[in-house]
């Protein structure tokens, strides 16, 4: 069922005449812990001081893991991934 | 209730109609010749690219629901209710290590559904049949939760609440949402999300401004907030367990709802997931956001009727908005809902279609399968419009919260599955029926202030000598795994036959697929 490929009258798939990018390195997958590991250990922010800008603690370094987070992601997708694209 | 907000109502009216507009016309967006297979309407011609697949999945897992229910939880209970963001912190690095190996197998395979993966990885029908009955069994409460948060919206604009006609605009809602999603399949939902997530923006980025300059600071605020029976703004050290198991299980369940797998499927390459991963977060920020609007409800003196914490952000924007920006407020939940039950509905039908229909009509044409499937998303949709105007609301909350025990049962043969075979298909099937049972009696018999059932999604376990409070969720699925292990030792010692795998290493990783690249344009 699955198995046979698709007809190629489908739209488009792959990026059309770019050189495809690789990925390499992944070990730096490893650092991907770090935003897991940290929003998980409650006891370490679950805390009203100090506040900032009115939040309790307990919220606004929850928040801020969401931009380290994203920094974090970004940077392991660009660091395992060899540009050979555009 | 007051009356009727006249220009609230007039504004949601014409972007709910601008919507619809968009909807119908998604049909010649990405022309294709034709629009009768399952790639095509129910994929959206796996052509999706960073841009749109960013605004399709935000569009996809930030539901009305979330909207609607997650500033509920903090205006009801406090801290615990702000899992949420820890939750959608987790996720994306677990979607740029785990997603991706599930869009190259599907593309190289054509698979259209998680299920049409695992039987292809372990070659069970019975455990295709199994990961698609709990896919659709999932999504159909969801699907559900939808329409409350749309019901909410228009209790809070002051429609009528109870008597004949009541239900009136939320059928007109659907029965336009059923008719774009038949006829455009995905592209539908993903032009409308562009519609959604401007709109979100736009409501969450006054609300965080404007609303708190009103009442007078942040700080004062949570110093309301924490003055309100019952709402504790930070978590003692009973709540440490329940809030990150939490965010952990659920981050670990999204990716296995089916809506969610094929908007990762309808884009056009492997990368795009990857890249996606690193600015889905940008979503997660206005989650955090909104979540605060249930403390601003709470100190701008929002009453809502008993039960009805899900009216607190809507009649916080009647209560703090002039009438117009209200009526945006209101468009952004009413299209935020319509956007994830479109494509759940079609996750729904594509799953129903591809494992179960296709087992007793093994010969189907592609065409056929179409056909089946735009069926299908119809039915759906009037099931879950079914359960909104005849069954109780708390039912379809308690099968939410079912919904998303169950879903994670899934997680050894689909995330398990993409990375060893080594754990035996009778076994993944057993541990499935393990988890899916214990988790059901642990919702079952937990009772809440109100009820003596499914009162909340954290169980206290105290058996075999240990003692802990956890997501239900994960639980079950450490049960699950238990018996996935032992099942797998077992068979194997018995030399228990296993499936044929079609897969092959190198699927997991390929990048494109060759034989479906196209002829270099321009």
């Amino acid at each position: 069922m699955a198995a046979t490929p698709r007809p190629p009258d489908g739209a488009p798939v792959a990026s059309g005449p770019r050189a495809e990018s690789r990925e390499v390195r992944k070990g730096w997958y490893v650092l991907l812990l770090v935003p897991i590991l940290a929003p998980l250990l409650v006891s370490t922010y679950a805390h009203k001081t100090p506040e900032l800008f009115g939040f309790p603690f307990f919220y606004w370094y929850q928040m801020i893991w969401i931009p380290i987070s994203a920094v974090v992601t970004g940077a392991v997708y660009l660091l395992t991934t060899e540009r050979g694209r555009r | 209730m007051k009356g009727v907000d006249g220009v609230a109502l007039g504004v949601l009216i014409v972007l709910f109609v601008i919507v619809t507009g968009l909807g119908f016309a998604a049909t010649r967006w990405h022309r294709v010749a034709k629009l009768d297979d399952l790639d095509q309407w129910g994929l959206g011609g796996r052509n999706f690219g960073t841009f749109v697949t960013w605004f399709l999945l935000g569009g996809d897992l930030y539901t009305a629901y979330t909207f609607v229910a997650v500033p509920a939880a903090l205006y009801g209970a406090g801290s615990l209710g702000f899992f949420a963001v820890p939750y959608t912190i987790i996720v994306y690095p677990l979607v740029l290590v785990i997603m991706p190996r599930l869009w190259s197998v599907a593309h190289r395979h054509g698979y259209i559904t998680p299920a049409d993966f695992v039987r292809g990885r372990f070659g069970s029908d019975a455990l295709m049949l199994v990961v698609a009955l709990t896919g659709i069994l999932a999504l159909m409460p969801y699907i559900a939760l939808q329409l409350v948060g749309i019901q909410a919206v228009l209790e809070a604009v002051g429609l009528p609440s109870s008597g004949t006609g009541k239900d009136i605009p939320l059928l007109i809602a659907f029965v336009v949402l059923a008719a774009y999603t038949y006829t455009s399949g995905l592209r539908a939902p993903a032009l409308i999300a562009f519609v959604k997530d401007a709109l979100i923006y736009i409501v969450v980025i006054v609300a965080i401004i404007y609303i708190p300059i009103r009442l007078g600071g942040y700080h004062h605020i949570f110093a309301a907030a924490a003055k309100k029976p019952k709402v504790s703004i930070i978590p003692k050290t009973a709540g440490y367990a329940p809030y990150w198991t939490l965010a952990l299980g659920s981050a670990m369940a999204l990716f296995m709802y089916p809506h969610s797998i094929t908007a990762v499927l309808s884009s056009k390459n492997r990368n795009v997931i990857r890249r996606n991963a690193a600015i889905l977060p940008a979503y997660s920020l206005v989650l955090a956001f909104l979540a605060l609007l249930g403390y601003m409800a709470i100190a701008a003196g929002v009453k809502v009727p008993v039960g009805g914490n899900n009216l607190a952000v809507p009649l916080l924007f009647r209560k703090m908005f002039p009438s117009w920006f209200a009526g945006v407020g209101d468009a952004a939940i009413v299209v935020g809902a319509l956007v994830p039950a479109a494509i759940m509905s079609i996750a729904a039908a594509n799953l129903f279609t591809r494992n179960v229909w296709k087992l007793a009509q093994p010969d189907i044409t592609p065409s056929g399968e179409a056909k089946v499937a735009k069926l299908v998303s119809l039915l759906v949709k009037f099931g879950a419009l079914l359960f909104v105007l005849f069954l109780k609301v708390d039912l379809a909350l308690n099968f939410q919260l079912l919904g998303g025990i169950w879903i994670l049962q899934t997680f050894p043969a689909l995330v398990g599955g993409l990375y060893t075979r080594v754990t035996h298909r009778w076994a993944l099937i057993a541990g499935w029926a393990t988890g899916m049972v214990s988790g059901t009696l642990m919702a079952y018999w937990t009772p809440s202030g109100t009820s003596k059932h499914f009162g909340a999604s954290v169980y206290h376990w105290n058996w075999l000598g240990l003692n802990f409070s956890w997501y239900a969720a994960l639980t079950a699925l450490i049960l699950n795994l238990i018996v996935v292990a032992i099942g797998t030792v077992i068979l194997r010692a018995l030399r228990a036959p296993t499936g044929h795998d079609e897969t092959a290493d190198d699927d997991f990783e390929a990048v494109r697929v060759p034989e479906l690249d196209p002829a270099p344009v321009g």
